[in-house]
């Protein structure tokens, strides 16, 4: 059985249909990358996936369990976590705190253990708590080259580096499933290389599915096991990337666009 | 270094031996305090660490989770009245009614986040005002509450009358080390909940809720878990200020009390404990004493009042006191957004670079 499975998902906004009766599934610990040109409905199927919209129908099945009408941080419970085509940081908090709240689900300090931590010292549950989840978080920073901007406040990043820092945000929460939108975009050539490399040992070191949409072609039929192309909310083809690549209307969407 | 140690730093409460220096001279300072001012000063610092109390806790609510609350002298109301009444009505001693009140208060705020889920800025500020508005004219009306009266505090008694051991508290003085204590106890709490979990999550929904939420923070349990806290918080100090004052009425809980509250916390610096306290302090004084000072004031005190009385109301100097007030307000707003604690920063900068 297939980790993740989409099936027959549709909403329309007003009269627009964004996402037509798609269905599509991913194998655990694949790269599953989605393409298509602008305003086809890319973002729209993750904002499905992490319970931001609900569908107008169709469902949507983590290992059997349908995901549809859960509120999104019952979805982040259960594993699926994400990052933002335009960037939905913490931006007056410092990058330590932003990949912190990504540990959020798996910790338990609450107002009361919170508020009396100084009183226990080092001892407290609430340190103990915070000192276990600074050293995971911490091998993330390692992960992604974030060293030297640790303590700094993410309003004063460059875009690349925030980029990185939301991706890990979203590894903070030991997803199963990482839903990835254009990560890649605005990035220079050298960061795009890194990012590459980087997606890569997300899937092989770290075993975590994942769900790509990108812009960038290269990229994407390079790291893609699968691809699935849509145009205007509706699946043209899902298949290998040299069997998308070259398959007419996805030729014609691309052409249609530029030309 | 130790990996350890190096992690628990992040969240120590005080990180630094400068700072732990400063931080025990300042206490020290306060707690000598009595010995070299005159008593009515104590009146009024006592005031302002109500007020400290009070800001410390809205600033949980509006600087650190973003959202707005034109209500808060509702909640200070609660603590007040609750507190006497707890006292008088059940006999219950002032150590448990306080913080009785003050879940009472929590419960209020639980209740009033709840339209806060669905409301945002100016639509929240409406629900809000209305909510201490209510509070306000529901009090005035019952005759249990004193009605238009008001109520006086009985007297301040810490230990457990009905088991024969008391422990009147008589003098303003007594009072102060009373309401410092608590003050402290309730600032040190404030900042360790904004440094472990909880307060993250706050900060989360106020930078960006749709993100905070993706991430797993529920909106629901965060949002009105930021009303409730802030609402103990004016609970607690609603109740110390009953006896601070000793008599209150509804219209000591106004609408206008909401707006300066909101104004001590924006003038402070949003999301700063520091400046939460900076800005409590220097508005009270402001209110209370800066207006009694300049009208003594030779010359200048007989002119503005004159002024006062032939362009604006009979009240005379308060007319200038709202001036003052608005004019700091839009400065705040204009040069340094971040307040108080916005201009701390530099000058400490400064300070550290000096003399280059
Ligand atoms: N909340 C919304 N309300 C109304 N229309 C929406 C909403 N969200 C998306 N749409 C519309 O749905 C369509 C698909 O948008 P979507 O953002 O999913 O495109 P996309 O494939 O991600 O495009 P891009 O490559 O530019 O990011 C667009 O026409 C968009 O205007
Ligand atoms: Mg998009």
């Amino acid at each position: 059985m297939s980790l993740f499975k989409v099936e027959n998902l549709s909403i329309s906004f007003g009269g627009l249909k964004a996402v037509d009766d798609v269905s599509f599934e991913v194998e655990r610990n694949s790269i599953f990358s989605i393409i298509g040109p602008n305003g086809s409905g890319k973002t729209t199927i993750f904002n499905l996936i992490s319970g931001i919209y609900k569908p107008d129908s169709g469902r949507i099945l983590l290992e059997g369990e349908n995901l549809v009408g859960y509120l999104p941080d019952k979805i982040a419970k259960k594993g699926i976590a994400r990052t933002f085509q335009n960037i939905e940081l913490f931006k007056h908090a410092t990058v330590m705190d932003n990949l912190m709240l990504g540990r959020h689900i798996h910790m338990k300090t609450g107002v009361w253990s919170g508020a009396t931590a100084t009183l226990f010292g080092r001892k407290s549950r609430a340190a103990k708590e915070e000192i276990k989840n600074r050293e995971f978080v911490e091998k993330i920073v390692d992960f992604l080259d974030l060293q030297a901007v640790r303590d700094q406040f993410v309003a004063n990043l460059a875009y690349g580096r925030r980029k990185l820092v939301e991706l890990g945000r979203a590894l903070a929460l030991e997803p199963s499933i990482l839903l990835l939108d254009e990560p890649s975009a605005g990035m220079n050539t050298e960061e795009k290389g890194d990012l590459n490399i980087w997606i890569k040992d997300i899937q092989e070191v770290y075993k975590i599915t994942i769900l790509l949409i990108e812009h960038d072609m290269n990229m994407i039929m390079g790291i893609s096991d699968r691809i699935l192309a849509i145009n205007q909310g509706k699946k043209i083809v899902e298949g290998l990337p040299q069997d998308v690549q070259c398959h007419p209307e996805v030729i014609e969407a691309y052409l249609g666009e530029e030309g | 270094m130790d990996m350890k140690r190096e992690y628990y730093e992040d969240i120590e409460l005080i990180g630094s031996g400068v700072v732990l220096f400063w931080s025990a001279a300042f206490l020290i300072f306060l707690f000598t305090l009595p010995i070299y001012m005159p008593n009515y000063y104590i009146y009024l610092l006592n005031i302002i660490i109500v007020n400290v109390i009070l800001a410390v806790g809205l600033n949980i609510l509006v600087g650190y989770t973003g959202q707005i609350s034109l209500g808060h002298a509702g909640f200070f109301a609660i603590g007040a009245y609750g507190t006497v009444f707890l006292m008088t009505h059940f006999q219950i001693p002032f150590v448990f009614a306080l913080p009785l009140a003050a879940f009472i208060a929590a419960f209020f705020g639980f209740i009033l986040g709840l339209p806060a889920l669905r409301l945002e800025g100016p639509y929240l500020a409406i629900a809000t005002l209305g909510f201490g508005l209510a509070i306000m004219h529901v009090i005035g009306t019952w005759d249990i509450f004193g009605g238009r009266m008001g109520l006086h505090a009985p007297p301040l008694d810490l230990g457990i009358p009905k088991m024969g051991f008391s422990w009147v508290l008589e003098s303003d003085v007594s009072m102060y080390y009373l309401i410092l204590i608590i003050a402290v106890i309730m600032i040190v709490s404030a900042i360790n909940l904004m440094k472990t979990r909880v307060g993250r999550a706050f900060v989360a929904i106020r930078d960006s809720d749709i993100a905070a939420e993706v991430m797993g923070v529920n909106l629901t349990i965060y949002k009105t878990l930021a009303f409730a806290i802030s609402a103990f918080y004016a609970g607690i100090a609603g109740g110390l200020f009953a006896f601070v004052c000793g008599f209150f009425d509804p219209f000591t809980f106004n609408m206008i009390l909401s707006i300066v509250f909101l104004v001590m916390v924006v003038v402070g610096g949003l999301g700063s404990i520091l400046g939460a306290i900076m800005g409590a302090t220097l508005i009270t004084y402001l209110q209370y004493d800066l207006l009694k000072n300049v009208s003594e004031t030779p010359y200048l005190g007989d002119f503005l009042i004159s002024v006062s009385r032939k362009w604006f109301t009979v009240i005379g100097l308060e007319n200038f006191g709202s001036i003052a007030l608005g004019l700091i307000m839009i400065g705040i707003i204009i040069f340094e957004p971040l307040g108080m604690y916005g201009v701390w920063i530099r000058i400490k900068k400064y300070w550290m670079t000096w003399p280059f």
